[in-house]
Parts: structure tokens; sequence; C-alpha cells
């Protein structure tokens, strides 16, 4: 399902990211990017903007900020451009679209209304973070809501990542998230900057890369 | 499968709760083929004529008495695990999904349609079952790596046997219809695992 490098349909992950063998995938793609928070964020900021130079839309789920925060902090990475092709839902309780990151019907149903909202046929969801939802939910709650979601952007041909932090969260439970996924973008920073590999995917090299 | 009209069938059972006579006729005509159906006219007979082995129950959205919403929520309260499926005159909104409800199907209904609205039900139940079970092994396998050498693993048949499941059920994940190809089934498919939390918890002892 992912690893296809001619097709026009593909989702395209910016040409800054490192490991060309997993440049671009298949829709219906659902990645787990793991790490520091810090550096997964910047890492998933990048995947999805890079939908936008493509036409699509993007659909964050924010688990531990507003809109507004997140928002902003996709404006300042993207360098200004973030226009109608962005819908944010927000369910860390900070706003009025999903009281809590538990009520996964309400997160489903906001879901849906962003991508009608949005109206282009390929669309970008990422759900930022992952541990935000692994407080109200437990991990099996959370692995069952990651597995519905991928099976909705298989269907639909949407493309999905997901942040889990490697460091507030215990290995198991990362190993286990994983299995909802196709694929795993694992990051962490060195003196240098951040580095990238990819796990899981059929044709990319399991190699750290520099991404700068 | 055989011939007999008794309870032990190996069909599915579907309960179909309609006042309108003529409609709860139909309804049977079209199913009785293919399903154990149980008819009731009103939410108060449905009631006292479900039991815990009914798979799926069509329920009129309005009827005299208890609405196809209380009849719904009473089942809920008794424990009954069945997928239910609202009929209603007008095009709902989610939240009719939000209710409780798998599905809902907008009237005049056709054979086609109720057949396709039962067999995705039953699937969908299928792809709740084999996720639960999935993932609640994937759990007992992360515990035990956890807990275990390599080399413990590998000599272990348990750990072998869990291995071969999960492979097993990640087939049947993949060939069953979790329901969230639209958008009602996304949310009803999310809310099912809401529920599905709230029923098991405390896991993991």
């Amino acid at each position: 399902m992912s690893g296809v490098t001619n097709d026009g349909d593909a989702y395209h992950l910016g040409s800054s990211f490192p490991v060309a063998e997993a440049r671009t995938q298949t829709p219906g793609t659902t990645l787990l990017v793991t790490g520091p928070q810090a550096v997964a964020e910047r890492a998933a900021y990048e995947i999805l903007l890079a939908g936008l130079e493509a036409e699509e839309g993007i659909v964050p789920v924010s688990t531990d900020r507003s809109t507004a925060d997140l928002q902003r902090e996709l404006a300042d990475h993207s360098g200004g451009g973030v226009d109608g092709r962005l819908a944010v839902i927000d369910v860390s309780g900070e706003s009025a679209d999903v009281e809590s990151p538990d009520d996964l019907a309400a997160i489903g149903r906001e879901l849906n209304g962003a991508i009608d909202r949005i109206d282009v046929p390929r669309v970008r969801i990422g759900v930022l973070s992952l541990t935000g939802m692994l407080d109200p939910l437990d991990r099996s709650g959370v692995f069952k809501f990651c597995h519905v979601v991928q099976d909705r952007i298989d269907d639909a041909g949407f493309f999905g990542i997901a942040t889990l932090d490697t460091e507030q969260v215990k290995e198991a439970t990362v190993s286990m998230l994983q299995e909802a996924f196709d694929g795993t973008v694992e990051v962490q920073e060195d003196e240098k900057g951040d580095l990238v590999r990819v796990v899981g995917l059929p044709d990319a090299p399991v190699t750290w890369h520099d991404w700068s | 499968m055989s011939e007999s009209d008794g309870p032990a069938d190996d069909q599915p059972t579907v309960l179909v709760v309609e006042d309108e006579e003529e409609l709860r006729r139909t309804y049977e005509l079209w199913l009785a083929g293919d399903y154990e159906v149980i008819t009731a006219a009103e939410g108060e007979e449905a009631l006292e004529l479900v039991e815990d082995d009914v798979d799926v129950v069509l329920l009129d959205r309005m009827m005299p008495g208890l609405s196809g919403k209380e009849t719904l929520a009473e089942m809920q309260d008794q424990g009954i695990e069945a997928k239910f499926a609202m009929v209603t005159a007008v095009e709902p909104d989610f939240d009719i999904i939000e209710m409780g409800f798998d599905a809902y199907l907008t009237k005049p209904i056709d054979e086609d349609r109720l057949r396709d609205t039962i067999e995705s039900l039953r699937s969908q139940e299928a792809y709740s079952d084999a996720l639960d079970e999935y993932t609640s092994l994937l759990a007992k396998k992360e515990t035990l790596k956890a807990r275990k050498s390599e080399e413990e693993l590998t000599e272990s048949e348990a750990f072998a046997e869990l291995e071969s499941r999960l492979a097993e059920l990640e087939a049947e994940l993949e060939d069953a219809d979790s329901g969230a190809g639209d958008d009602a089934g996304f949310v009803a498919a999310l809310r099912s695992i809401d529920e599905g939390a709230q029923r098991t918890e405390p896991e993991e002892s």
C-alpha cells in the first residue's frame, strides 16, 4: 500500500523528506511518526503542509492544544500560506468541537464535517498527538480508534499520519500502536539536527537520514 | 442448515419492530428465506420478545407508545448487544448514530437496501468482534515481549499460537467491513469502540 514512486495519485511527503524511497505514498496509506514530542511534531508539520502545494485538504486533529495555537504554529511553519484548505479539529477540550479526546464518536463526526467543509477530493489527516489520547483512553482504545480511522482513510483514498511521543509512552505501547499503521517514521535529534528513518515500508531502507 | 422452525436454527435473527402491519409483513416476507425473523408491532412488545441471540434490530422511528429511540435505550439497558438500524421517514442527522443506532434506512425501503443494510451490520459486528480480539491479543503479546527474553518467546508454543491467531485475525479484519466507508458508518464504528471501552474497563489486569 505504499512506496509507489511513479503514481500520479501519490501523496508527497515534501521535497525535503530525506528518505527518497518513502517520499511518495499511495492513497489510503497511514504512517505513525514516533520520537520526542517536539521533533515528531516538526516532522508531522512538514508532512502535512507538503499537501498545500498539491491543493490537498489538511485536517489536523489536535488532542493537546487549541485550534488557534495549532493554526499559528502551522502558519509559522509554512511561512504564512495556510488557507481555507486547512480545518483543525480541536479535541483537547479547549474549544467546543469535541469535549475530550475520548469522545470518539464526536471526533468522527467532526472529521466528517471538516472533510465536507474543505470540499476537495484529496485529504491529509494528522492526529497530533496520540499521546494526548492515551491519557483518557487506554492503549487498546487508542489502537482501535487508529484501526477504524485507517480503514476510513483507506476507503476514501486519503493519507493519514499520527504522532506519538516516545519519551512519554512505554515501548510496548509504541510497538502495539505501530500495528495500526502501514509504516512508521521514526525521528530523533542530535547536535547536528533532526534525523529520520522509516520502518515497515516495503521498499525503503531502515537507515537514519539527516533531515535539515 | 435444518428446516426446523425451532429457535436452534443457525440463521441470524432479525427483530423487526414496526407498527404498520403491511410493512411488518413485507419485511418479514423479504427476509424470511435467510433470517430467523421475529416481529413486534410496538416497542413494549419488542422488549418482551428480544433475547440475547438477536443479531439485528430494525426499529421504526415513529411508533405509538415507545418510540424507536426509547425502545433502543431500553434494550441497551437490558444489555442487548445487537446491531440497531432505525427506519425513518425523514433523512436523519448524525444524532441518530449518536443515540446508539448503527445504521438508518429512509422510507420507502426496497428489498435490496434492507438486505444490504442487514448484511453490512452483520459484517460490522464481525469486524468489531475481530478487532476486540485482535487488540487484546496484541496487548498480551506486547506484555509478554516486555517480560520475557527473545529466546523464551521463540521456544514458547503459546507465543507461536498467539502469533498465528493474530495473523488469522488480521486477515479477517482485512475482509470484514468496518462500516467506516460512509460518514454515518464511520461515526457508528467509532462509537462502538467508545462503548466497548466502557464495558471492558478496567482491562489488562
